[in-house]
């Protein structure tokens, strides 16, 4: 999200972390009203931080569609209102950083895309095989072009900026940049690929989005899902499938088996019973 | 956020610092929850790779 940027060349870095004098000078509902970037990206941010907690918490994890779609309508649509002020509002960034903010926003359409196509509004709007191929590619273009253009940016911007602001960039674009994986695997494998991830790991669609359940194309298996939380617990140490997948343990699931140790063993000890 | 931030940045209403602190707060404090979230709650029915491109190693025979 962006906000209205007036043509002013900033000044040195100061002293303070925050200045709040001119806070209130920052027009949300700029640059339409029917495409109000600051409101909508106030609204979409909050709906995010509540997605984030309750994906975090678990409460998405086998939620029923009916509880999580109008959270995701409610995400894609402020969203998308949001990237389309922001690119109504480049013009008024400084010219080294137009290519940033254009970007960003490019990416932000993209994203949203498959947010809606790993959800289950595809069927909902019943678009056709071959449309949903056709906007998979061109929008998995978009996010992959969007994060070159961030890069050619970073490369190209010789202001003066601080180097550990290229350096935090930098970092940032690296980890935004494992976004795009998903959907470029999507774009050139097709339906197919979706549909044998979804039967080898049930649950990967809700992986995807992080937050999203997507009951229909692939159902929350609540035994699978079950079984695993067991098998997490070492609940059932005889069996020999459990004991394979011990032995495969990488050094993030052995840290998420400790938290999950100490945050919730006597919850998941109830629900193994 | 990522880009509001930068915004404020650029019109001196947050520090340099700030700006580098909320780039990395939002996109790390982001992702490692989520990231360990998904290992906590979905794990083996789902997958953390990146590019999947064949079965689970140690199978999936019990729901595949």
């Amino acid at each position: 999200m962006t906000a209205e940027v007036e043509v002013e060349p900033p000044a040195a870095s100061g002293s303070s972390w925050l200045d709040v004098r001119d806070v209130k000078g920052l027009d949300f509902c700029s640059p339409a009203l029917l495409r109000p970037h600051g409101l909508a990206g106030v609204l979409s941010i909050s709906i995010g931080l509540v997605f984030t907690v309750r994906s975090v918490l678990g409460m998405n994890h086998g939620a029923p569609a009916s509880v999580v779609a109008p959270y995701v309508a409610l995400y894609v649509v402020s969203s998308l209102v949001s990237a389309a002020g922001a690119l109504g509002l480049i013009k008024k960034a400084p010219s080294s950083t137009r290519v940033f903010f254009k970007a960003l926003a490019m990416l932000q359409i993209g994203l949203l895309y498959f947010t809606y196509r790993f959800a289950t509004f595809p069927e909902l709007l019943g678009l056709p095989p071959a449309m949903r191929a056709i906007a998979d590619v061109a929008m998995a273009s978009l996010a992959v072009a969007s994060l070159l253009m961030q890069i050619y940016g970073v490369y190209t911007n010789t202001s003066d900026t601080p180097r550990g602001l290229r350096v935090a960039t930098f970092v940032a674009l690296a980890a935004i940049s494992a976004l795009a994986g998903y959907p470029g695997q999507l774009a050139l494998f097709g339906e197919s690929w979706l549909r044998k991830v979804c039967q080898w790991y049930p649950m990967q669609l809700n992986a995807f989005t992080c937050v999203l359940n997507s009951g229909r194309r692939a159902p929350a298996r609540p035994d699978a899902h079950r079984l695993a939380r067991c098998q997490v617990l070492r609940l059932h140490p005889g069996d020999v499938w459990t004991q394979r997948t011990y032995l495969n343990y990488t050094g993030r699931r052995a840290l998420a088996l400790w938290l999950s140790h100490l945050l919730t063993c006597s919850r998941a000890r109830s629900i193994a019973r | 956020m990522i880009a509001f931030s930068a915004t404020l940045h650029l019109r001196r209403l947050i520090s340099t610092r700030a700006f580098v602190a909320i780039i990395l707060g939002f996109v790390f404090g982001t992702l490692i929850p989520t990231v360990l979230s998904q290992e906590f709650h979905i794990p083996y029915v789902s997958t953390q790779k990146l590019l999947i491109f064949s079965r689970p190693a140690w199978g999936c025979q019990r729901w595949c």
